[in-house]
């Protein structure tokens, strides 16, 4: 009997091996056969026009599509209403802004507004418009009084996005939100008011221009002029213009808007499909269709290898590309490039061991950072020690900064100088109180999963014992606003080209500052630089705040993120940088037929 | 036996009520807040506008007042209230998505029962025999593989390796096929994540199937079935089969919650937009309204379900009788 069960499950061993065996041999097969079919087909047709990119290439049969893998959006497709960076994609297909970040430079650049003036002391912003921008669907031509509209509705009693903090400096915003006032005096149109006039000031003298709108603000910084440029999509009132709020934010799933593609359908958790603008006011874009495919992030590697995608985002960098390395992804191209997210780590400074700078100090000298970056990334990416991208011009030169390179030795000199001396078990006591460092990660980050592990160890060889947990994003998000025990915590962030944006991780009144960081010599920096009235006066002052939290210590900057992209080789043109999205150049992006 | 159901009726209606209190509450308790998760990290965020972001939803208030108000807009005018993420109907998002999730639970699962009776039945008639070994191992090997592993490997060999079956989704995006083309589509998109959740079920079924069978089989009246002469396989079929899947239709019924909750890794795992997708999304951003009305509405399925098979147990066993 046992005799018998043992031969069949050798037999049943046997037939598994065989089958996994085949599942290989027709791999192989296929491949070849594939490359084979490939060239054949092309063979009977256009042997000597088909080009390179599509030798083999399984995307090959999908037309003139360009399709984009990338986890399901929250599907708010509203250029005033949307948070997240996925709807962001939708609305930058849709929508366009007046004026953009030019790649590379980060310098504003004019799009739907031909020119821009912008006034400091006065404390003015003007946009003119480019006569002849077409709303998709016929429904007419975009003027300054849509600017107008797109600003009103933000100013909306009812309005629920996050995008006023942004414009509530324009005069009479905050009063007109606040039902105090009836029209937003900062806003001023050169028409004569329409029947159904906005709540704005219309033809103040009496020169008939539709396609100007001058801005008045209370309090004039760089940072409004950054808002049109990150934020500052345009809706045509012709179709959002209904009477009410709740029938505006209904219209999130049908967006309608200027941009290089219009909107046709949206099929939840599945796919959203846009056709081009053939009327698109800077060119008629090559591309027919666009389809966001909503994938999870397991599954954007396969889509990409077996053609179903033409471009997607990769997350853990290592495995990824590991996958894309072999013969069936030779049509696949990979780019990286500096993203715009920082990793660090947080001090809670008000804690009684950690309001010590020392000890704060010791710890940064105490983690083998490069050590860590070099494992992590595998050297894509660089350890960073401010709080704006390394090549904007608010950056630091980085002689300036003391880099805190690992140096177990310095470190412990410094806890011994703040009393915390090494006891006969290894580790520090002060009063005889043992140094333990309560952190708190954030459970699927695997950057600071692996880096806690790194720090464990590291702390473990100045004589700190560090002891991590790890949570969920919304309890972390918990515990390190509100929870008192809790001394360390690390997650990232995304910069925007405004400096001023990040410093909120550590300005005092700032819903972000969760480290409980109170300098008001920072404070002051970095206010004066907001309102500085030259970007050069405004870089300076960025500078010397990023320098004053390099010997405070009450963030330890870890690296900044490279971005790695992967597109089929079949699709040309596509602009990447730090802070555009890849829709940026969608409009002359091509696909090799 | 109406008034039985009737009565069942009532007790699924008072259960109901209780899981929506203890699931509000566990929800509640649970740390974390969708307007904090959602909204903070948002730069130029004021404290100001979280605090009126929860006010707006109804956050500010105690939790008793908090339920008070759901459950009187959910029994009065059928409202679930609305997302917090997407800002839409709950409703409306359940519905969307709800027909995807059917589809693969009931065809993973009539799949894996038209599969594991025979087996099952089969392995219990020639107990011990080459069949009998080489599907207990398969049936082994089903209920210890993780879906999760199942679905990688045949993503691997299907859609990476031999690239014959698409590896997300229900359909290829953007309305390509009509006709037979466009249900092709679909049957293709169809069977890997059909396959991981039927196989992983198919397992379990032949297991109860095959201990049932082999429990009735020793039962006397097979014998007097037997002794009468009649053939094996109306023996095992009429007589012993009836009896045998009493206790297998009551597993079913209460199994769907089991298909439910599994079909959220197959649904991750496969792209899949069906309900596993939303709760799990809904759960990381802690959006209450969505994960009361998914939970509700699954629970409401659950005890449906049980229902149905104490309904279909009259059918199989003559014994029952409701009164």
């Amino acid at each position: 009997m046992r005799k018998r069960t043992f031969i069949l499950l050798s037999l049943l061993m046997a037939i598994c091996l065989v089958v996994t065996a085949c599942g290989g041999g027709a791999n192989n097969a296929n491949n070849a056969d594939s490359a084979a079919g490939g060239n054949t087909a092309a063979g009977t047709a256009e042997s000597a026009a088909q080009p390179a990119e599509l030798a083999g290439n399984p995307a090959a049969g999908r037309g003139n599509v360009f399709t984009y893998a990338q986890i399901s959006p929250p599907g708010i497709f509203n250029g005033i209403l949307f948070t997240a960076t996925y709807d962001d994609y939708i609305c930058g297909l849709v929508f366009d802004r007046l004026i953009q970040y030019e790649p590379g430079t980060m310098a504003f650049q004019e799009k739907m507004a031909q020119s821009y003036t912008m006034d400091m002391d006065a404390g003015v912003i003007e946009f003119n418009l480019r006569p002849g921008i077409q709303i998709h669907n016929g429904l007419g031509e975009l003027t300054a009084e849509d600017v107008a509209f797109t600003l009103r509705m933000i100013f909306d009693p009812q309005y629920d996005g996050t995008q006023f903090p942004y414009y509530n400096n324009i005069k009479g915003a905050e009063a007109f939100k606040n039902g105090e006032a009836d029209i937003i005096e900062g806003i001023v149109l050169y028409t004569e008011p329409p029947d159904d006039p906005l709540p704005v000031v219309y033809n103040p003298a009496g020169s008939g221009d539709p396609y100007k709108i001058t801005l008045y603000y209370d309090d004039m910084t760089m940072s409004n002029l950054h808002t049109f440029a990150s934020y500052g999509y345009i809706l045509p009132r012709a179709y959002y213009g209904k009477a009410n709020y709740s029938d505006f934010s209904a219209l999130n799933l049908t967006p309608v808007g200027t941009g290089p593609y219009v909107f046709n359908q949206y099929v939840p958790d599945q796919y959203i499909e846009l056709d081009k603008n053939a009327g698109y006011w800077q060119t008629e874009p090559k591309i027919d269709k666009v389809i966001y495919q909503c994938i999870s992030n397991d599954s954007n590697i396969p889509s990409l290898i077996n053609g179903s995608a033409d471009l997607a985002e990769i997350r853990n960098i290592d495995e990824d590309l590991g996958q894309i390395q072999g013969n069936n992804a030779a049509h696949l191209n990979v780019v990286s490039f500096q993203g715009s997210t920082f990793a660090f780590i947080k001090f809670r400074v008000t804690d009684p061991v950690m309001s010590d700078i020392r000890v704060r100090q010791a710890l940064a000298y105490g983690f083998n950072r490069a050590l860590f970056i070099e494992t992590y990334t595998g050297g894509r990416s660089a350890l960073t020690y401010a709080m704006a991208p390394r090549n904007s011009p608010a950056y630091p030169d980085e002689s300036l900064f003391n880099k805190y390179e690992y140096s177990p030795e310095k470190a412990g000199e410094l806890l011994d100088e703040a009393g915390w001396t090494l006891g006969s078990d290894g580790w520090r006591y002060k009063n005889g109180q043992k140094l333990t460092v309560d952190y708190t990660g954030i459970a699927e980050n695997a950057n600071d999963s692996m880096k806690t592990a790194m720090l464990v160890e590291d702390c473990k060889l100045i004589g700190v014992e560090l002891i991590p947990s790890y949570y969920d994003w919304a309890t972390y998000m918990d515990l390190v606003k509100t929870n008192p025990t809790t001394q360390m915590f690390g997650y990232a962030w995304t910069m925007t080209p405004d400096p001023y944006v990040a410093t909120t991780l550590l300005r005092k009144d700032s819903v972000n500052n969760d480290g409980y960081y109170d300098n008001p010599e920072f404070d002051r920096l970095v206010e004066a630089a907001k309102n500085a009235k030259s970007e050069e006066e405004a870089n300076d002052l960025f500078q010397r705040a990023y320098l004053l939290l390099n010997e405070d210590m009450p963030i330890l900057f870890m690296n900044d993120y490279t971005n790695v992209w992967v597109n089929n080789k079949r699709v040309k043109g596509l602009i990447t940088d730090t802070f555009i999205n890849w829709t940026y150049n969608i409009a002359h992006m091509e696909i090799i037929q | 036996m109406f008034k039985y159901f009737a009565r069942r009726i009532l007790i699924s209606i008072m259960v109901l009520f209780i899981i929506s209190i203890a699931f509000f509450f566990l929800i509640h308790l649970a740390p974390g807040d969708p307007i904090d998760a959602m909204y903070t990290n948002i730069p130029g965020m004021t404290q100001e506008q979280l605090d009126a972001k929860k006010a707006a939803i109804g956050l500010d208030k105690p939790i008793i007042v908090q339920y008070g108000i759901y459950i009187r807009n959910l029994v009065l005018r059928g409202d679930f209230g609305e997302s917090i993420q997407f800002k839409r109907p709950v409703l409306d998002l359940i519905r969307e998505r709800l027909w995807n999730t059917f589809a693969l639970v009931f065809a993973a699962m009539a799949i894996s029962m038209l599969l594991a009776v025979p087996i099952g039945v089969t392995s219990a008639v020639k107990k011990n025999s080459a069949f009998d070994y080489i599907f207990t191992s398969v049936a082994f090997v089903g209920l210890s593989i993780p879906s999760f592993f199942f679905g990688f490997l045949l993503i691997k060999l299907f859609a990476v390796d031999l690239q014959i079956l698409p590896a997300a989704g229900v359909q290829t995006p953007g309305n390509m096929f009509t006709g037979a083309a466009m249900l092709a589509d679909r049957l293709k998109h169809f069977v890997m994540p059909v396959s991981v959740l039927a196989f992983i079920n198919m397992a379990s079924y032949t297991r109860y199937v095959r201990s049932s069978i082999s429990d009735v089989i020793k039962q006397d009246y097979i014998r007097t079935a037997r002794s009468k002469g009649l053939v094996q396989r109306i023996v095992v079929y009429r007589h012993a089969l009836r009896n045998g899947l009493i206790p297998i239709v009551t597993i079913l019924g209460s199994s769907l919650a089991t298909i439910f909750s599994g079909s959220l890794i197959t649904e991750n795992i496969f792209s899949w937009p069906g309900l596993g997708r939303l709760i799990y999304g809904a759960i990381m951003a802690r959006d209450y309204f969505l994960l009361m009305g998914v939970n509700i509405f699954t629970a409401f399925l659950v005890l449906l379900g049980q229902l149905i098979a104490d309904a279909m147990l009259v059918l199989v066993d003559p014994r029952i009788k409701y009164n």
